[in-house]
């Protein structure tokens, strides 16, 4: 109990004491923030002025590269122009060339067809009067010979194939009328049967009846 | 089977047919309460027919009060018809009825025996008959001899058919 106010008495010193080293330490770490920072605002400015420098540097180079590519460019276009002149020009005078060579080719050919059609009119005319000749004096020997020939075959038809001809039309006559016979006879045979049929009375006709009922009774039938 | 004497009634096929259509008529109704015998014989027959049939009754003693007599009969009756042997008669002329009993009467006589006749017409026999029965037949038509006699008399006289046939052609 005597010694529990010795640290009543001693306490707020120590909370004194520790708040104030608290405060240091606050103090000392504030001065370090402040230190830090000016570093890093330094630092920032450094790296701006890189990118500035870097940046001029860029647009440098990308505005040369435009420039020589637009020279490029240029010297192309001219020399494409000047290749065009060129052309048209060789184009013109072959052409020109062409179709001088070309008109006098036509002339030529015309000159050739023309002497050529009147070489072939003149041959075609004298070759085709001596085949009308020729023709002539082979169809009048045929003709003879076919006429000669004709009349061996006539001669021949009459001795022998006609005699044949004419026995073979007998033979189909004979039989055409022998068939004719034989049709007429059935047709006489048909008539009579229907009108014998007719004129055989009912009671004829029962009489018939009943003889062939006898017949049969006398054959046995009816056993 | 006795015989009974059914002439008056049955002489073709058809006509047998038709009668013992008309006994079963008459049988199916033989046990009715009212059945009387003389209208239902004249709805079956005619009246010559209903005469000849009581007639029928009266000479084989069947009592026409009693039904199972009656109906006796009745069944003998189908069953004589149905056992009646048939003839078949080809012949050339459509028969009428006096041809027709002639010819049952001829039957009667000659087999001892009612005959059934069944008739077909056939022109082409011209004559006569062709004739079946039980199985047996006989061919008795004219038409063998007529046949014979046409070819005879086409062979003795022929018919020739005359064509004037033309001269030869001359040469040229």
């Amino acid at each position: 109990m005597q010694a529990m106010p010795a640290y009543f008495v001693f306490l707020p010193v120590i909370v004194a004491v520790l708040n104030l080293m608290v405060l240091s330490v606050m103090v000392f770490y504030i001065w370090m923030l402040k230190g830090e920072k000016k570093k890093l605002e330094k630092q920032q400015k450094d790296l701006s002025a890189k990118e500035t420098r870097l940046e001029n540097g860029y647009r440098q180079a990308i505005d040369s590269a435009l420039n020589k590519e637009r020279r490029i460019l240029d010297e192309a276009t001219r020399q494409a122009s000047l290749i065009l002149a060129n052309t048209k020009q060789t184009s013109d005078s072959s052409k020109n060339a062409l179709e001088k060579a070309l008109q006098k080719m036509m002339v030529d050919i015309q000159k050739e067809a023309g002497n050529t059609s009147n070489n072939f009119a003149a041959n075609y005319k004298k070759y085709l009067g001596q085949i009308t000749d020729k023709s002539l004096v082979d169809f009048q020997s045929i003709t003879k010979k076919f006429e000669d020939d004709m009349q061996k075959q006539s001669e021949e038809f009459r001795k022998s194939i006609l005699p044949q001809i004419q026995k073979e039309l007998e033979d189909y006559k004979q039989k055409r009328f022998e068939e004719a016979d034989v049709t007429i006879g059935k047709i006489i045979q048909n008539v009579t049967e229907k009108v014998l049929n007719k004129s055989i009375s009912l009671e004829d006709h029962k009489k018939l009846i009943i003889a062939a009922l006898d017949k049969a009774k006398n054959d046995g039938l009816f056993n | 089977m006795e015989q009974i004497d059914l002439t008056e009634f049955i002489i073709t096929k058809q006509e047998a047919v038709d009668f013992s259509d008309r006994i079963s008529a008459i049988q199916e109704r033989v046990y009715e309460v009212d059945f009387n015998l003389e209208n239902i014989l004249k709805e079956q027959f005619d009246l010559s027919n209903k005469e000849k049939f009581l007639s029928l009754l009266r000479k084989n003693n069947i009592s026409t009060e009693s039904s199972s007599a009656l109906n006796g009969f009745l069944v003998k009756l189908r069953e004589y018809v149905s056992s009646l042997p048939t003839a078949l008669l080809t012949i050339a002329v459509e028969p009428d009825d006096s041809m027709l009993k002639e010819i049952s009467d001829w039957f009667m006589l000659n087999t001892k025996q009612q005959v059934v006749l069944e008739i077909l017409i056939d022109v082409g026999i011209i004559a006569g008959a062709n004739i079946s029965y039980q199985g047996k037949q006989s061919k008795l038509s004219i038409r063998p001899i007529f046949e014979d006699v046409c070819s005879t008399i086409l062979k003795r006289y022929p018919v020739k058919v005359t064509v004037p046939i033309p001269q030869e052609v001359n040469k040229p």
